[in-house]
């Protein structure tokens, strides 16, 4: 009896000064694994043109159904991306979104990539439909792919 | 040669038609043969060479019979190299091998070939997803290439605000360039350079001079051409397609709709459906757009103070019913008037008259708002046989002579066009073009014979036409009526030899002979006649004229009729079928054959009028002499259909409650006291009836509009209002009733009306009318004759609505022979004014030396022509004076 | 006297007047036919002397006029191909250029045979000077009412017109030359409907060549038998073989079928210039295989050279030395085909674009080892599936070349350059 309880406040005290597994989110983050999905990105090329020429292929590719995208032409005198398209809307719906990481293998542009990024809550249901504006990387990070 | 041979195709062995291509073939025994080049309306060419299969042929003894092995099989020649499916016609004993390791191997050989110089731009490419290269190259290609050296490029063009051209993407199949020339008559594309350098575009690269229909982007198998207006819209996968029928001409062609949220995008035609099958015009493939459209009509409108202000559905509906009782109770039900209702789909169409007979009890209902005389209402059948069976605008294409009375088919009936052109094109056809201009048929591209008879002289053309044809004998197989009805014919037509009609018509009296001789001895015919006829000023007399040389050629038999209506809108058939005419119930009985009145009067439970009531021009005349004091306008802008602008205005001012059915708000519903906004053809489903009396129903494609409901529910509301229990749920349930009641359409089912439904017939064809047609007197006054009609781009008061149709069509001309301008000391863009008995109209002139001198063309569906305000056509026609506009200002001031 | 035939009086000064060319007995054959004998006996004696299309397909003439449908209701066309437009081939430019009526007489007569009171001569764009020659020389012929109503005192009436093309090799192929005499792009039709029931104008229509149809006239004068004394049992008559390449002296030879290739080069053409030896022979014009200087001993008639793995076709003897890098040639007769590839299919039109760019990456030194495979499977692929005969022209030269001398293939990929250093340029005296 003794002995068995010995047994397990020995485990106790083992782990009591063991470094927990556990971190104080939000103060403390972890590194994420290089392969994580998280919230999707929208890249740019080093010229600071966007990638995304708005071919659908990632809502079509979506099980999910959380992908919206309406291309448009590019003005030749200003444009969006390279050739003649781009995409005018592109909307990701976080709460249908399953992570999966189908449209990232469906993009024949490396256009769209799942990044680290898990923080996605909101009070509003509205809110958790990513536009581009949200998606797209900002220009200073043209050129950026992750690595994969 | 056997009429049919066995082929073996990958072990199926199937029985098919002597003649019968081997693509035809795999497809009757479903296996999969890929096609880029080969299509069904045009003659093999095995340019593409995709659809390579191993053919063998049975060995032949000596005695001609097969050989045969030690096994008693037959012995089997293979064709030491591969040979094209799409060119390759059956014999009997054939085998064929699609899978076999030598047809594999060419195909994937011919497939990589079609990708050395196809670009990967598949994610910008709108055909994507619904391109044939790339599903083949998915099915049969590679899935990496041993090309890797750079690919010869083009530049691309817009080839117009049609078409985008993408060279690289071309396969060089020549479908676009055979079908505009072989299909539309339009020679429109080309193909310059040659080999890889092969780049097709138009003669002189510059915008394409043709109908804009965009049939040469619906052929493409690849994004070589795509639709500018389309472009990047969206992926197919995105659009819901809902096939309906086209809401413009009456050929009646089967549209699809993509739609995408609550948006059309884009019209197609679907291959091996519909009477058209793939082809679209300019207006069925661009012409939805004002279903689109903002400024659609959202709220029923009610007059209050002077304004049209928006009220809820149920106050516009009590307001309409207890005026219409208030008119009907003071000046009796002869003072309400129905008009409008062409583009109703049958079901509303009746429901329409309904309405009109049985609730309010008149006869006052025409839909043909746009006659300038009355016509009886049987006119139009007995003019076709008296609803006898009718050619199929297919039958039209087999047909080896073809007469057009009057009718420029470009503008009203852009289908039947196109199976006339194939038809002369590949075929043999022969065609007769009886038109004051010369139209795009009557070009001598076509080979026809062009009758250009003077404006005025329909009749004697006519009578020539009749006299010529008898003077050939007796047409076999004439009903007893008719038969016996010949001789006083031939006594009435006497005078109008060939020589006096050149005289009466300026058709040579040879061309005169020679058309009704072709006519009466062709084996296969057809005689087609549309508005220029039907809204003469002596319309009845025309008719009768072209139903006695119906009779006369041999168009017209006991058995079927080869004589064909086209009419203004694309159920026009529908509507005369169910009585929106003065005179005539639904089924064609005569409003005043009791007998025939009495199953509508039980089914409807109602005494009906038995007077035939006024015509839409009488009615015109009553409404402005306030004889009718209520009207209602259904999807018809009066004001600009009605033969005399001046006319209908007063009417609209001086009746006491006008109701007008619209989608938007047009000149006539802002005079009206309610309008009701209903939808447009994309957003309720029914039956439509086409030119070949063919009955088809049309499915919805997006929801109503926010405010709108289909035309029927407005007059069922109405009805119900005015005291009467009708109680149909759906456009099915008012077609039932239909099916029981109206004689040619018993029995029908509305399920069998999807894709194609039945041609109607009557079981006991209307008695014949022969005799000579009058020849009305030549309007009074000088000037130039006025020839009016649709142009391909615009047609009707919907037409306008959308961006692309009205910059295809430019703005309105009046169009002079240059001979007529030089007289009249007008050049090219000159303002000139045409001034008519009741106003004026100021338009630039063209030189078109396809309008015939001592006429000038204006076309009536542009925005800024208002043709009725130059006053009523009347006698045989209307003339105009028309001087430069300078000129005029000076004799003005 | 060059030749037996059609070369025996081929220089003689002013023959392409027609003084000169009735002195010669000229049009003689026309007056003692027409009339005289049916148009049905003069197809069975052609049919007889066995007289084959010298066009390059070898196909029977005589046969070829009876395929015409007696019957028809359509009027008839007779044809002359004088595209000339094989590579190597310079024959029909110098019986034209020096004999026109003998070309118009046969014309005449085969349109007799044939039935057909229209004749067309489709020349290509180049021959303008020719058209010339022609157009005075029909002149004169009508003066001297040998073309027209009635000619030659018969009831007969014929008229012969000229046509130039407007430059493309395609051309040469009877459908297409007819798409290109009615107006069309000139790309080939779809065979069956054959010319003689649907040809020109959807008209029965015979399409002869140039030298085919001057036989006709000394064939129906002296018969077949006569004519049959040259030549093999199954290639009988003289063939004119034009000879280019680095021989003594090139030019037109006329001999008889059946004459070793080894012959006409050592015997007629003098041998080798400069000391240089024969490495290969394209013996019928630039479409054909080519063959290794080990069969030049082979028979100049139909039969042998297709047991040789190759073909008579035109009769342009190309001659090859050995300081000639066979893939510079096979490029250059490649591009040749790439250029003129009409574009109507798939496989010529995008294989021999792919087969030039391997072969320019091959002269540029970048080639690499695969490349050899995939130029012959490249060919492979557009051999027998091509719309006409032009893509199997393309494929055959380099399947050819590849089969008899790969090793100079596999040198330019490992060594970067060509085995033998002198290049076309130096060859036509341009400099490099």
């Amino acid at each position: 009896m003794l002995k068995e309880m010995g047994q397990g406040l020995g485990v106790t005290l083992q782990n009591l000064f063991r470094k927990p597994f556990t971190v104080l989110y939000p103060d403390e983050k972890l590194q994420m694994l290089p392969r994580f999905r998280g919230l999707h990105i929208l890249t740019r090329h080093e010229d600071g043109l966007e990638r995304c020429v708005g071919c659908e292929l990632c809502a079509v590719a979506c099980p999910a159904d959380a992908i919206f995208v309406a291309a448009a032409e590019n003005d030749p005198q200003g444009p969006r991306s390279h050739g003649e398209r781009y995409a005018e809307r592109y909307e990701i719906n976080m709460l249908r979104c399953i992570f999966c990481g189908m449209c990232e293998e469906a993009c024949p542009e490396d256009a769209i990539y799942l990044e680290k990024n898990y923080e996605l809550s909101d009070y509003q249901r509205d809110a958790f439909i990513y536009t581009k504006d949200e998606l797209l990387v900002p220009s200073e990070k043209a050129g950026y792919l992750p690595q994969r | 040669m056997s009429a049919t041979c066995k082929v073996t195709i990958d072990g199926h062995t199937i029985e098919v038609p002597a003649g019968t291509l081997l693509t035809d073939a795999a497809r009757a025994a479903d296996v999969h043969v890929p096609i880029f080049c080969s299509h069904q309306k045009l003659p093999p060419l095995g340019a593409c060479r995709i659809c390579v299969v191993e053919v063998g042929l049975p060995r032949r003894g000596p005695d001609g019979k097969p050989a045969l092995d030690s096994a008693g099989t037959p012995v089997v020649t293979w064709m030491p190299k591969p040979q094209t499916a799409c060119t390759t016609y059956v014999a009997d004993g054939m085998q064929v091998r699609t899978t076999s390791p030598e047809a594999v191997t060419a195909r994937k050989g011919v497939m990589e070939f079609l990708l050395v110089n196809h670009p990967l731009d598949c994610p910008v490419c709108d055909e994507g997803g619904e391109c044939q290269l790339q599903d083949l190259a998915f099915a049969f290609g590679a899935d990496f290439s041993r090309m890797d050296e750079a690919k010869r490029t083009f530049v691309s063009e817009d080839l117009g605000p049609v078409v985008k051209k993408e060279a690289n993407r071309c396969i060089v199949c020549m479908r676009c360039v055979r079908y505009c020339d072989e299909i539309m008559g339009d020679d429109a594309l080309t193909a310059h350079q040659r080999g890889v350098r092969t780049e097709i575009s138009s003669f002189d690269r510059q915008p394409l001079d043709c109908e804009q229909c965009g049939n040469c982007i619906e052929v493409c198998p690849v994004g070589a051409l795509t639709a500018l207006p389309y472009r990047f819209k969206a992926r197919p996968w995105d659009l819901r397609q809902h096939i309906t029928v086209c809401p413009y001409c009456a050929n009646g062609c089967s549209v699809r709709l993509g739609v995408r949220g609550m948006e059309i995008l884009r019209a197609r035609g679907t291959e091996h459906r519909g009477v058209n099958q793939e082809y679209l015009c300019v207006r069925g493939r661009f012409g939805y757009e004002f279903v689109n459209d903002a400024e659609r009509l959202s709220s029923p409108l009610v007059r209050s103070g002077g304004s049209l202000t928006p009220t809820g559905f149920d106050a516009a509906v009590d307001f309409a019913a207890a005026r219409l009782r208030e008119v009907a109770a003071a000046h009796g039900p002869g003072a309400v008037a129905f008009l409008g209702g062409e583009k109703l789909n049958l079901e509303e169409a009746y429901l329409y008259q309904k309405l009109a007979r049985a609730v309010l009890g008149t006869n006052h209902v025409d839909a043909r708002t746009r006659f300038t005389a009355r016509l009886p209402g049987e006119a139009v059948l007995r003019a076709t046989g008296g609803g006898r069976p009718l050619l199929s605008l297919e039958d039209l294409g087999h047909a080896e002579e073809v007469l057009v009375l009057g009718d420029d088919l470009q503008g009203e009936s852009p289908f039947a066009q196109a199976v006339l052109v194939r038809g002369q094109h590949q075929a043999g056809l022969h065609l007769t073009i009886a038109h004051p201009r010369r139209v795009k048929l009557a070009r001598p591209k076509f080979r026809g014979e062009w009758l250009a008879y003077r404006p005025g002289s329909e009749a004697a053309l006519l009578n020539g036409l009749v006299r010529a044809a008898l003077e050939r004998g007796t047409p076999d197989g004439l009903p007893s009526d008719v038969a016996a009805g010949l001789p006083a014919l031939r006594q009435a037509v006497a005078e109008w030899t060939p020589a006096r009609t050149e005289q009466a018509t300026g058709v040579p009296a040879r061309a005169i002979e020679a058309a009704a001789a072709r006519l009466a001895q062709a084996r296969r015919r057809a005689i087609l006649f549309g508005r220029a006829f039907t809204e003469h000023p002596a319309a009845a007399d025309l008719l009768r004229g072209i139903e006695s040389l119906g009779w006369a050629s041999g168009a017209l038999s006991a058995a079927r009729s080869e004589v064909m209506y086209i009419g203004p809108q694309h159920d026009s058939q529908g509507a005369l079928d169910m009585g929106l005419v003065p005179d005539l119930l639904p089924g064609y009985v005569p409003v005043g054959d009791a007998a025939g009145r009495k199953p509508f009067e039980q089914q409807w439970a109602a005494t009906l009028p038995a007077e035939p009531g006024l015509s839409a021009p009488e009615i015109l005349r009553a409404a402005a002499e306030g004889r009718i004091r209520a009207l209602w306008i259904v999807g018809d802008e009066w004001l600009r259909s009605a033969p005399d602008r001046a006319l209908a205005e007063q009417a609209l001012a001086a009746c006491d409650l006008v109701v007008v059915s619209e989608l938007f708000l047009t000149e006539t519903a802002r005079r009206a006291h309610v309008v009701f906004p209903v939808c447009s053809f994309a957003e309720k489903e029914g039956v439509v009836v086409n030119c070949e009396r063919r009955l088809q129903r049309a499915a919805r494609a997006i929801a109503p509009k926010r405010g709108t409901r289909p035309d029927w529910e407005v007059f069922q509301a109405v009805a119900r209002a005015l005291g009467v229990r009708w109680s149909f749920r759906t456009a099915e349930d008012v077609f039932r009733e239909i099916a029981r009641l109206v004689p040619g359409y018993r029995g029908r089912s509305w399920a069998t009306l999807v894709p194609l439904g039945p041609q109607w017939a009557l079981e006991a064809p209307a008695a014949a009318t022969l005799g000579a047609a009058r020849e009305g007197a030549p309007p009074a006054g000088e000037g130039l004759w006025l020839l009016s009609g649709g142009t391909l781009f615009l047609q009707g008061s919907l037409s306008h609505r959308g961006r692309l149709l009205p910059k295809l069509a430019k703005a309105a001309r009046a169009r002079l022979h240059p001979a007529e301008a030089r007289r009249l000391g007008v050049a090219e863009g000159d303002a000139v004014e045409l001034a008519g008995p009741a106003g004026t109209l100021r338009l630039p002139a063209a030189l078109d030396v396809e309008v015939p001198e001592g006429s000038v063309f204006v076309p009536y569906a542009h925005a800024e022509v208002e043709l009725n305000r130059l006053g009523a056509p009347a006698g045989a026609g209307l003339k105009v004076v028309v001087r430069p506009a300078r000129v005029a200002e000076r004799v003005g001031a | 006297m060059r030749g037996p035939l059609l070369f025996k009086d081929i220089d003689t000064a002013g023959l392409t007047s027609i003084a000169t060319y009735r002195q010669l007995g000229g049009y003689e054959t026309l007056v003692a036919t027409l009339g005289k004998t049916s148009p049905d006996e003069c197809i069975e004696i052609v049919k007889a002397s066995g007289l084959r299309g010298r066009g390059g397909a070898g196909f029977p003439a005589g046969m070829k006029w009876g395929f015409v449908p007696k019957d028809s209701p359509k009027p008839r066309y007779l044809v002359c191909n004088a595209d000339e437009s094989e590579p190597g081939t310079f024959k029909d430019r110098e019986l034209m250029e020096k004999n026109p009526h003998l070309l118009i007489e046969g014309c005449a007569l085969a349109a007799y045979a044939i039935n057909a009171h229209v004749g067309y001569i489709y020349l290509r764009g180049e021959f303008e000077y020719i058209q010339r020659i022609l157009d005075r020389a029909l002149a004169e012929a009508r003066a001297a009412g040998f073309l027209g109503r009635g000619i030659a005192g018969s009831g007969f009436d014929v008229e012969i017109h000229t046509h130039l093309g407007a430059g493309a090799y395609i051309c040469g192929e009877e459908t297409a030359l007819l798409s290109s005499l009615e107006g069309y792009r000139g790309q080939p039709r779809l065979k069956p409907p054959f010319p003689a029931v649907e040809g020109l104008y959807a008209c029965p229509t015979v399409v002869n060549n140039v030298e085919t149809l001057m036989n006709v006239p000394s064939i129906l004068r002296h018969g077949a038998a006569w004519y049959r004394q040259w030549g093999t049992e199954k290639s009988p008559g003289t063939k004119i073989f034009s000879v280019s390449g680095p021989v003594r002296r090139p030019g037109n030879y006329e001999l008889p079928l059946g004459t070793p290739l080894s012959e006409l080069i050592e015997k007629h053409c003098g041998g080798m210039r400069d000391g240089l030896k024969v490495k290969a022979v394209i013996p019928g014009g630039s479409s054909v295989p080519l063959l290794p200087a080990s069969l030049l001993d082979t028979g100049l008639d139909f039969e042998s050279m297709t047991a040789a793995g190759t073909m008579l076709g035109s009769g342009g003897v190309i001659v090859i030395d050995d300081q000639t890098c066979i893939v510079d040639a096979l490029h250059n007769i490649t591009r040749f085909y790439e250029h003129e590839s009409c574009g109507k299919c798939t496989p010529c039109r995008e294989g021999t674009y792919w087969m030039v760019e391997v072969f320019e990456r091959l002269e540029a030194g970048r080639g690499r080892a695969a490349d050899i495979d995939l130029l012959n499977d490249v060919s492979d692929n557009i051999l027998g599936k091509s719309f006409c005969a032009l893509g199997d022209a393309a494929a055959m030269p380099v399947m050819g070349a590849i089969k008899h001398f790969r090793d100079e293939f596999e040198y330019h990929v490992t060594h970067r350059r060509c085995m033998v250093n002198r290049r076309r340029e130096v060859l036509a005296g341009v400099a490099p």
